[in-house]
């Protein structure tokens, strides 16, 4: 219950600061942290423009997503604390309520009629199919591994342990959850939010057409998505049994952390060409599956 | 004994490497084939011992060392043609005693009696052939070295496999060693999953020598390439060593619960290679890569056999027997017909009959022998081999066997009755580029009148040879 | 530790399915050649002195050093540096190899053995299907050759897990490894390379009919 809050508080701050982090690493001052949510309030003072092609699913489509996002906290637990309402594979739940907000997305960019919102549509459509074993794997190995299968009592039951294959299968986890998170945020180097070319762009080509309200629902459900990952990570490494006070300063650090590295990534790093990049997404479930290799040959399922 | 043979083949290999005249090379030739003779002699003297512990001179090595022997002789003596004094002295060295090499090595792998000793003279037996498939040093010849050494090679590694996974399946037995008589004692008893496992590896593994169905097609490629001789060496030669490897794993596993398995699998191979075989030679334009077609059908027929059982062990036998025999003189004739004529394509060949009356009719009886028409000898094995299938109620594969043997009946000779008597298609007149001496048939035919003999009388001594080695097999 | 080496060898062949450099072929034969080096120590902890010796120098020496220099040679010589500009797309190499490590996963639970781990069965089983997928799916002889060598080393794996008892068996299998290995890299690819200006296997396919 504690959870939602903080997730919220840091949802604030996170564009902000990825936003911050990339003016200082260019030379400039930039604006402020809360500038993205300044932006936001200003968005919806505005009034909305619709297109005559469009119909209710255009209009639904960003309040579906925020919908489901919300939904989808109610499961995310926070150190030792259980989520608002767990249950056993929630995490399915988890997933699936994310890709219900993404599937109204993806069909409210079609319902624009406009090919360029079309072809966003279908990049992101495939990105998502090909990311997602990759977040069920690596979710089922964790609940292999701990003997839950509910997002509160995997976290809490894991910890980073004697066993250093076990550390090792944490950091491959960590370095997966960010992967994960960077896509399904579409961030670099799947995709660049500051292209708007319109051959290049996956993301921002979906969300075009929309302006005032909605503009300002999708960068708020943009922001908290940010600091759910941010939070599933820091549950990832963060031992549950230490003081709760500790960890919430870990939690806010941690979020920091990551808003800290995207906005780095994203001033280092070009975007991978179109072709290689459903390779790459590959590539992270193929990491997934090793990962759940180690884990089958440590809890001895493998082994006589 | 044989560790004598062994270090004098080395020993004339090695100054063969090392010889700059063409007429020491042929001398030493001649002095390895005459220790050749000596050694069989040894060895028909002493069957059934034990020399160095791993090689034995059972029966089956015994045969096919006698069939080695008379095959490599006249594969010396036709090949002298090859070579004359204006060849780089590095090609012939480089022949002959990779020559040498390979049929010791062949020789070896015969008598051996340990799974993997046979493995490693079998991946050494690739090693020299491919040197002798390159000597023309032509482009084509450098296309089929590579497939040969590659496909091989990767062939070897799947049969190293396999008896990775025979002595998988030995290790609670506390056996050490891999031999073909220990393997046998204790096959009832051992996993029959991996036993299966073990079997197909080594199956497809050494079907790149025996040129059966998987892997048959380097021995296509190589047979078009290489020398005529050497053609014959690798039809015969390693083409026995294929079949009398699996054949040891066969028997040695005869045994244990696969058996049923096995023969299923053998038939199944048999088939395909027909097939493919029968396929390919209505396409053929190369005369020795028809002749390569002949051999991939013939060793799919020993196949069937040896998985069909009963009369068909000795069937089996006696087709490998004649085939050695009926091939070979092939090769021989085919590669004098390359040298009258200049050419092995088909659509420039042809007139074989006016320009070398004595070869063509060779040719003819030849072709007559191998495609199992009365008298030859392997008419007999054939008509065993339909028996054997009827007795054992096999309807389907004997008649598939019969519709593209006659497929194969019309295709090769089509294309040899084209060589003999017609006008070649491109319209070029032929004279005879070369001349050929008459006497270098006396090989083919008294081959092919052994061929011929073994129709209406098969000799006591083969008769007991050939029972010897199949004496074990369950015959149902 | 000794689980993570063979976590390792099995992120070695996922990465060479998604390669298209030769490059990083030759350097990943390499780094399987030392990851070979370690496992081997640390299983064959029976054999003699001798023996150990000879598998040692075959897998740092040999796999790790000599043959990866030839590689390189050959790159440099024929300037051949990636696969087939029309070849097998990698996405779905590497689609492909991840089914293999599921296959491998299933089977060697099937194939169980109480004489053997199922991790070696497993590791060898998914270097040999990588092996074959590459030689069957690429078009340059240069990518044949490395799936041959992949497949030397599921050999390898395999003759390690069975050879404790017998020391003969491995030793043989090194054998193999170096006279075919540096027969055919050593000598041939220089030939063909001078011969054909294009390591393309459709150069080789004149011998038909």
């Amino acid at each position: 219950m504690v959870g939602i809050p903080l997730i919220l508080l840091a949802a604030f701050f996170f564009p902000g600061i990825i936003l911050r982090t990339k003016s200082i690493v260019s030379g400039r001052k930039g604006p402020g942290v809360l500038q993205p949510m300044i932006d936001i309030r200003v968005l919806m003072g505005k009034g909305s423009v619709y297109s005559t092609t469009t119909g209710w699913v255009f209009r639904i489509a960003p309040v579906i997503g925020l919908a489901t996002m919300l939904a989808a906290i109610l499961v995310v637990p926070f150190a030792k604390m259980h989520a608002v309402i767990p249950f056993q594979a929630d995490f399915v739940f988890f997933s699936y309520m994310l890709a219900l907000g993404k599937f109204f997305m993806i069909i409210g960019a079609l319902d624009t009629g406009s090919s360029f919102e079309g072809m966003g549509a279908n990049r992101e459509a495939l990105y998502s199919m090909l990311i997602e074993p990759a977040f069920l794997v690596l979710m089922g190995t964790f609940a292999m591994l701990t003997g839950f299968t509910s997002f509160s009592d995997v976290f809490t039951a894991f910890h980073l342990s004697e066993n250093p294959i076990i550390t090792v299968f944490g950091l491959i986890g960590f370095y997966l959850l960010v992967q994960i998170a960077m896509i399904e945020n579409s961030r670099m180097p799947i995709d660049d939010p500051k292209t708007h070319l319109e051959l290049t762009m996956v993301h921002e080509v979906m969300i075009l057409d929309y302006s005032g309200f909605d503009k300002a629902l999708i960068h708020i459900t943009t922001a908290i998505k940010f600091a759910v990952y941010g939070s599933l990570i820091c549950s990832s490494l963060v031992p549950s049994d230490w003081h709760p006070g500790y960890q919430i300063l870990l939690f806010f650090s941690i979020q920091a952390g990551f808003a800290i590295i995207i906005g780095l990534a994203e001033s280092f790093h070009a975007r991978n060409k179109m072709q290689k990049n459903a390779k790459f997404i590959l590539t992270l479930t193929a990491v997934a599956m090793l990962a759940f290799l180690v884990v089958l040959i440590v809890t001895n399922k493998l082994i006589i | 004994m044989i560790a004598i043979y062994f270090v004098s083949a080395l020993i004339i290999a090695m100054t063969l490497l090392t010889v700059r005249r063409l007429a020491v090379a042929r001398w030493l030739m001649m002095l390895f084939v005459l220790i050749q003779w000596l050694f069989n002699g040894y060895v028909l003297m002493h069957t059934g011992e034990t020399d160095l512990t791993y090689f034995t001179y059972d029966p089956a090595g015994v045969l096919f060392l006698g069939l080695l022997t008379l095959v490599s002789t006249a594969a010396v003596i036709q090949g002298l043609p090859y070579f004359n004094h204006q060849t780089r002295s590095t090609h012939f060295r480089h022949f002959y005693a990779s020559l040498t090499g390979l049929i010791a090595f062949i020789t070896g792998a015969y008598l051996a009696n340990e799974i993997t000793l046979v493995w490693i003279l079998v991946e050494a037996t690739t090693l020299t052939a491919s040197v002798l498939i390159y000597s023309e040093r032509t482009t084509h010849a450098l296309e089929a070295t590579w497939k040969y050494i590659f496909i091989c090679s990767v062939g070897i590694a799947l049969a190293y496999m396999g008896i990775l996974f025979l002595s998988l399946s030995m290790k609670g037995t506390g056996m050490h060693g891999l031999s073909f008589a220990g393997l046998a004692k204790v096959a009832h008893t051992l996993d029959p999953v991996y036993l299966k496992i073990a079997f197909a590896f080594v199956l497809v593994g050494y079907s790149t020598k025996m040129e059966l169905f998987p892997m048959h097609t380097v021995g296509i490629d190589a047979n078009s390439v290489a020398l005529p001789p050497v053609g014959a060496l690798i039809s015969t030669g390693l083409v026995n060593l294929g079949f009398l490897s699996i054949f040891r794993v066969y028997k040695a596993l005869s045994g244990s619960p696969i058996f049923s398995w096995m023969n299923h699998v053998l038939i199944l191979a048999g088939i395909l290679s027909v097939l493919v075989a029968a396929g390919y030679m209505l396409k053929a334009k190369h005369t020795k890569r028809m002749l390569a077609y002949s051999t991939l059908e013939n060793m799919g027929l020993v196949a069937i056999a040896l998985g069909t059982g009963g009369i068909g062990y000795y069937a089996a036998f006696l087709l490998v027997i004649l085939h050695t025999l009926t091939k070979s003189s092939l090769f021989f004739q085919v590669g004098q017909m390359g040298r009258v004529l200049g050419t092995y394509k088909l659509d420039d060949s042809g007139f074989y009959l006016k320009l070398f009356p004595t070869g063509a009719i060779a040719l003819l009886f030849g072709m007559l022998a191998i495609l199992a028409i009365p008298p030859s000898g392997l008419f007999v094995s054939e008509f065993l081999i339909m028996k054997a299938l009827v007795a054992r109620n096999s309807w389907v594969v004997l008649i598939l066997t019969l519709i593209l043997l006659c497929c194969v009946i019309y295709a090769m000779s089509t294309r040899v009755l084209h060589l003999l008597f017609s006008h070649p298609r491109e319209g070029a007149d032929l004279h005879a580029q070369c001349r050929v001496g008459k006497w270098e048939t006396v090989s083919q035919f008294l081959f092919l009148l052994v061929v011929v003999g073994a129709c209406f009388y098969q000799p006591p001594f083969l008769q007991d040879i050939i029972n010897q080695i199949i004496a074990g097999l369950p015959n149902y | 530790m000794f689980y993570l080496l063979i976590v390792l060898f099995a992120g070695t062949l996922v990465y060479i399915s998604t390669s298209e450099r030769f490059r990083s072929y030759a350097k990943l034969i390499a780094v399987q050649g030392v990851l070979l080096f370690a496992i081997a120590l640390m299983e064959l902890k029976t054999l003699d002195l001798g023996n150990l010796i000879f598998v040692s120098a075959e897998t740092l020496i040999f796999k790790s050093i000599v043959v990866p220099y030839f590689l390189f040679r050959i790159i440099n010589t024929t300037k051949v540096y990636k696969v087939h500009p029309k070849a097998f797309p990698s996405f779905y190499s590497l689609l492909f190899s991840m089914v293999g490590l599921i296959i491998s996963i299933i089977l060697s639970d099937v194939l169980k053995n109480p004489s053997l781990d199922a991790v070696f069965l497993m590791i060898a089983l998914f270097t040999l299907y990588t092996g074959v997928l590459l030689i069957i799916t690429h078009r340059r002889i240069f990518s044949h050759m490395i799936g041959f060598l992949v497949v030397e080393n599921a050999v390898f794996f395999f003759s390690l897990a069975v050879g404790s008892e017998m020391p003969m068996l491995i030793n043989i299998g090194i054998l193999l490894d170096i006279f075919v290995s540096v027969l055919i890299i050593g000598v041939l690819m220089n030939r063909i390379g001078t011969q054909f200006s294009d390591l393309e296997s459709n150069n080789l396919t004149s011998l038909k009919h």
